[in-house]
């Protein structure tokens, strides 16, 4: 007996210690604000706590589109730079390839093999006469596809900060090419749409110089000391960029010249190798684009550069020797790096169209009004129950609801626990548990009437009771169980915060019917030495049936 | 304790289900069940007004104007007015999706702003402001989201201030005024305006309010110093008056602020950044059709899977006939709860949505449940009885459960009622509706459909028949494919 009463004290102390701790991090809190502890403790959804939903889908076969479209305009030009002469290139979407026409060379007398050299990697390249096929390979394909939806989600990741959302949520859906994003507190639709479905702001800068020296100015960990050469005085036209190390983290401040080129002028980012063999970034520009860096590089060796992504600089490389419109980017990075990079720079265009599927828009209100609503609703419905189940099974339905009220601080406390969120459909599943919830103990309660009815002596009636009906509320549970398991398959949003609250309510009913009201009942009978009635009978039949 | 026989009874009650299921297969085949917005495709808003006694006509004058095809339907609240307003299946060009729910939104925005104040609050803020003021607003937040020289983006926005602040003093519209200060850009200027310039208090969320007041930082709290209690003084003071603040002398943040910040200086700050506005989108939802198309088929699936699972796992646990038994009676529940569905859905509008098909999936399991315990109970008895009278036996066990049967009905009737008829909340009500008709539907057929087919398939041993014949086919099928095989290995 005394270990059941310390099971169940643990799993209440747990529950209630899930709900009201106060919040990790927050120091200015303890437990006597529990009220606010709670709040922060249950993880509300979107619907309840205000903000906006959105499930976005990457049009990949534009994605695979554009790439071709791409790829017909770079790989006329590097072979043309190699040597060979092409009438025509153009991309062929329905076959997913690029067709070179007229191609001739005075330098190579193998043409096929010499262009298999430089793209056997993603095409398969087939001759015919003075035309030359490439066709996209499936793995490329795939990558193609893949780098879309994840510079989409890097993008929006990147984005996001401007809206001050706490904690936004970008997920992209496992090996889709959806994304669900998840902005709780967020109200401008405008700007959401922005994000999702514009390109990020890409700009080229150039460090700036000191006018008076012509030296580049360097990096400086605070503003006053980047501007300490030139008087403290940020000079027309020059902006100060934060800079964050990705490698070590440091943190420092560079100042920049006007914007040199932009994301329209960049032809193609792609990984490559350095003269080492080692992984680099490879950016192709556009004719107007690679006229520009000439020049400006030129005037600017051992200066450097700054790629910079919606204000912030993702890459600061330093020019070595004058440039054309096709170099790399080096610097001993992995290939993790490499690809993170390329990422980062090509989500400064639209790799493919992104469309909105799914858009909601909750309102700051509607989640407050739902839970007081449903907080009523609960209230009212457990009066109800509470009355029903005392007037019929008397001192039993005592056990019964005390099981009741232990069910819902435990369901809470889950909840809390492990973290699940609360939606709008969730607070009607908790209501329904409390009109489920007593099923249980009406099954053990009825057994126990049988077996009262039967002659039974009132203790073996109860051990009998809870025994037989065990088997019942497990194959009647574990079905309903299924039901709301495929509710969760239903997909994402709100439906999802009620499967789990269906799912948390059975396992906890099962446990509070089963083994917290039996273990009230036990108690019961073990400080009556003689006991040759139980009250479990309806109020209007008297004590004994 | 009363004995009744339920299963005399089971020639009338079989009669009536089947004549019920045939009604509502036939309803819902011709006439068919409502679906709502994520089903079908298209918007769904609800908008409150400050205004009490706003009428619907009014409403739907406005809103027509943009959006013809919208259903307008006033929502019960306290202390303002509410509506709720459905476009299903818009007219959009494919591929202009996003741009075209933007436009929606807009459309309508700029409907409700006419219904009461127009837009004179915001037009005679913008005609007070300073254009250097409003120019370095607009370049902080670089509103049209320019890629540029930063001198030729700070001129672009001064110009366009400078035209906002003289174009102020005339324009009877904000869309007038965006028309006649940036042509080209219009559009983006009139979202910009109201969204980001001079967000309104009664729209805007707490936390958005929260980032707005830490970004300008106007109690000078420092970097990393957060307005959240500023703003939850904001929200209080919004719920405290129906959720519609309609003064800025209503806010007061004297006892909220810190000592040593000026409440005063705050109050000016949001008095000079944000405008009331006199309604609110309470919530906004857009589906495009292919979403629509595709949550349709995840909730048929869902239910027919979970059917599926359910006919395995009782056919393990007890056998066949009990697996078909309760299947049937699951699919009875499932097929008259649309039914009447489908019919609400044509008296009063009801219609089929994602939390509904929730509900009926919860249908499924509960209805389950009642049919589980007495199938349970009439395995119990079987077993301990030697010579069981099937019917006999069936009978005692229904009225052995039948007390919990009705007890765990109520109980779950009493508290669905309480949703559906206490809450208040349209969502909760659209889930409890098809509860209610399930519980009732749910508790008969456990009674009256699962026993009684259960005895038709044990009594006819309608599994064994079916064996028979599908092994009698299985086997002449094996046995022609020998005799093939034979005449082929003889060639």
């Amino acid at each position: 007996m005394r270990f059941r009463y310390a099971i169940i004290a643990l799993a209440l102390l747990f529950s209630v210690y899930m709900l009201i701790h106060p919040p990790e991090g927050d120091e200015s809190r303890g437990f006597a604000d529990y009220k606010e502890n709670i709040k922060d403790n249950i993880n509300l959804g979107l619907d309840l706590k205000g903000g906006i939903f959105m499930q976005l889908e990457v049009d990949i076969v534009d994605a695979v589109n554009q790439f071709l479209e791409e790829q017909a305009g770079t790989i006329k030009a590097s072979l043309e730079n190699e040597g060979f002469a092409i009438a025509t290139s153009t991309a062929n979407l329905q076959k997913k390839m690029v067709v070179l026409e007229g191609v001739t060379s005075s330098k190579h007398s193998d043409i096929e093999g010499e262009i298999s050299k430089y793209y056997r990697g993603n095409w398969s390249i087939n001759q015919k006469g003075p035309n030359v096929e490439l066709k996209l390979k499936e793995n490329a394909r795939l990558n193609v596809e893949n780098n879309a939806v994840e510079q989409t989600v890097y993008k929006i990741q990147s984005r996001v900060d401007e809206l001050g959302v706490t904690e936004p949520v970008i997920n992209r859906m496992t090996g889709s090419n959806r994304i669900v994003v998840e902005l709780a507190g967020a109200d401008d639709v405008t700007r959401v749409h922005r994000i999702v479905a514009e390109p990020g702001k890409l700009e080229w800068r150039m460090n700036a110089k000191n006018p008076a020296t012509r030296q580049p100015i360097s990096a400086a960990s605070t503003e006053q000391q980047l501007l300490a050469p030139l008087g403290g005085q940020v000079p027309p036209g020059k902006r100060i960029f934060p800079y964050t190390d990705e490698r070590t983290g440091a943190k420092s401040f560079m100042l920049l010249e006007g914007v040199m080129m932009t994301a329209s002028n960049v032809a193609d980012v792609y990984p490559s190798t350095d003269e080492q063999g080692m992984p680099a970034v490879g950016i192709t520009l556009d004719a107007e684009g690679g006229e520009t860096f000439a020049t400006q590089s030129a005037q600017n060796v051992n200066n450097q550069l700054a790629i910079v992504l919606d204000g912030e600089i993702i890459s600061a490389p330093a020019i070595r020797s004058r440039l054309s419109n096709r170099f790399i980017i080096s610097g001993s990075f992995t290939q993790d790096e490499v690809q993170d990079m390329v990422v980062k720079i090509k989500s400064g265009s639209l790799p493919a169209e992104v469309r909105i599927l799914e858009e909601r828009v909750i309102g700051p209100t509607l989640g407050r009004d739902a839970i007081s609503s449903g907080v009523k609703a609960s209230v009212f419905g457990l009066l109800l129950v509470v009355i029903f189940i005392l007037a019929y099974y008397r001192r039993a339905g005592v056990y019964a609801l005390m099981a009741l009220i232990l069910n819902l601080i435990f369901i809470l406390g889950m909840l809390a626990g492990i973290g699940a969120v609360l939606t709008l459909p969730g607070i009607a599943g908790f209501i329904l548990t409390i009109g489920m919830a007593v099923d249980a103990n009406v099954l053990v309660f009825e057994r126990i009437r049988e077996e009262l009815r039967a002659g039974t002596a009132p203790k073996n009636a109860v051990e009998v009771g809870y025994r037989t009906a065990f088997v019942t509320i497990m194959d009647a549970n574990i079905t309903t169980f299924l039901a709301a398991f495929f509710l969760l398959l239903m997909g994402e949003g709100p439906i999802k915060g009620f499967a789990i609250m269906l799912m948390i309510g059975i396992v906890s009913s099962i446990f509070t019917a089963v083994f917290c009201s039996h273990t009230f009942f036990l108690g019961y009978i073990k400080r009556k030495t003689t006991l040759s009635k139980l009250s479990i009978w309806p109020v209007w039949q008297g004590s004994n049936s | 304790m009363k004995h009744y026989d339920f299963l005399a009874k089971r020639k009338v009650c079989g009669f009536l289900s089947i004549v019920l299921v045939i009604l509502s297969i036939a309803y819902i085949a011709t006439i068919g069940i409502k679906f709502n917005v994520d089903f079908e495709g298209g918007t769904k808003m609800t908008v409150a007004f400050e205004d009490p006694d706003l009428s619907i006509q009014t409403v739907r004058e406005a809103v027509e104007k943009y959006e013809p095809k919208a259903t307008i339907v006033e929502e019960q609240a306290e202390g303002v007015s509410r509506f709720s307003l459905k476009i299903k299946k818009p007219d959009v060009e494919a591929g202009n999706e996003n741009e075209a729910s933007l436009t929606r939104r807009r459309n309508l925005e700029t409907a409700f702003a006419g219904i009461t104040s127009g837009d004179a609050e915001l037009i005679s803020k913008l005609k007070a402001v300073e254009p250097g003021v409003l120019a370095s607003k607009f370049q902080t937040e670089n509103i049209y989201g320019l890629v540029d020289k930063d001198e030729v983006i700070a001129q672009t926005y001064r110009t366009l201030a400078g035209n906002v602040v003289s174009n102020a003093a005339t324009a009877a519209t904000l869309k007038d005024l965006a028309a006649a200060s940036d042509q080209a850009n219009a559009d983006k200027l009139e979202t910009a305006i109201t969204n980001v310039i001079y967000p309104a208090l009664n729209h805007i969320t707490t936390d958005a309010f929260g980032a707005a007041l830490a970004k300008y930082d106007p109690l000078k709290r420092g970097n990393n110093g957060s307005y959240k209690d500023i703003a939850a003084q904001m929200d209080a003071t919004r719920s405290a008056n129906h959720d519609f603040i309609k003064s800025f002398d209503v806010l007061d943040f004297s006892s909220t602020v810190a000592a040593g910040e000026d409440a005063g200086v705050l109050k000016t700050f949001i008095q000079d950044n944000f405008v009331l506005s006199t309604y609110r989108i309470v919530s906004n939802e857009t589906f495009s059709p292919s979403i629509a198309a595709e949550l349709l088929s995840n909730a048929e699936s869902a239910i027919f899977m979970s059917l599926l699972c359910i006919l395995i796992y009782v056919a393990i646990r007890f056998d066949g006939n009990y697996a078909v038994a309760s299947v049937v009676a699951l699919a009875h529940d499932v097929v008259i709860s649309l039914g009447v569905f489908a019919v609400a859905g044509t008296l009063w509008g009801v219609e089929l949505s994602n939390p509904v098909v929730a509900a009926f999936l919860t249908i499924v399991g509960y209805s389950l449940n009642d049919t589980i315990v007495v199938f349970d109970r009439i395995r119990d008895n079987r077993s301990d009885m030697k010579n069981p009278d099937l019917v006999k036996l069936t009978n005692t066990s229904i009225n052995q459960t039948l007390s919990r049967t009705l007890v765990t009905s109520l109980t779950t009737f009493f508290v669905v009622a309480v949703i559906y008829w206490g809450s208040n909340n349209a969502t909760l009500e659209d889930f409890a509706f098809p509860l209610l008709i399930g519980i009732i539907v749910g508790t008969y057929s456990s009674i009256f459909v699962a026993s009684p087919v259960f005895l038709y398939m044990t009594e006819r041993k309608v599994l064994q028949k079916l064996g028979k014949i599908l092994g009698g086919i299985y086997r002449t099928v094996t046995l022609a494919n020998k005799g093939e095989d034979k005449s082929r290995s003889k060639a």
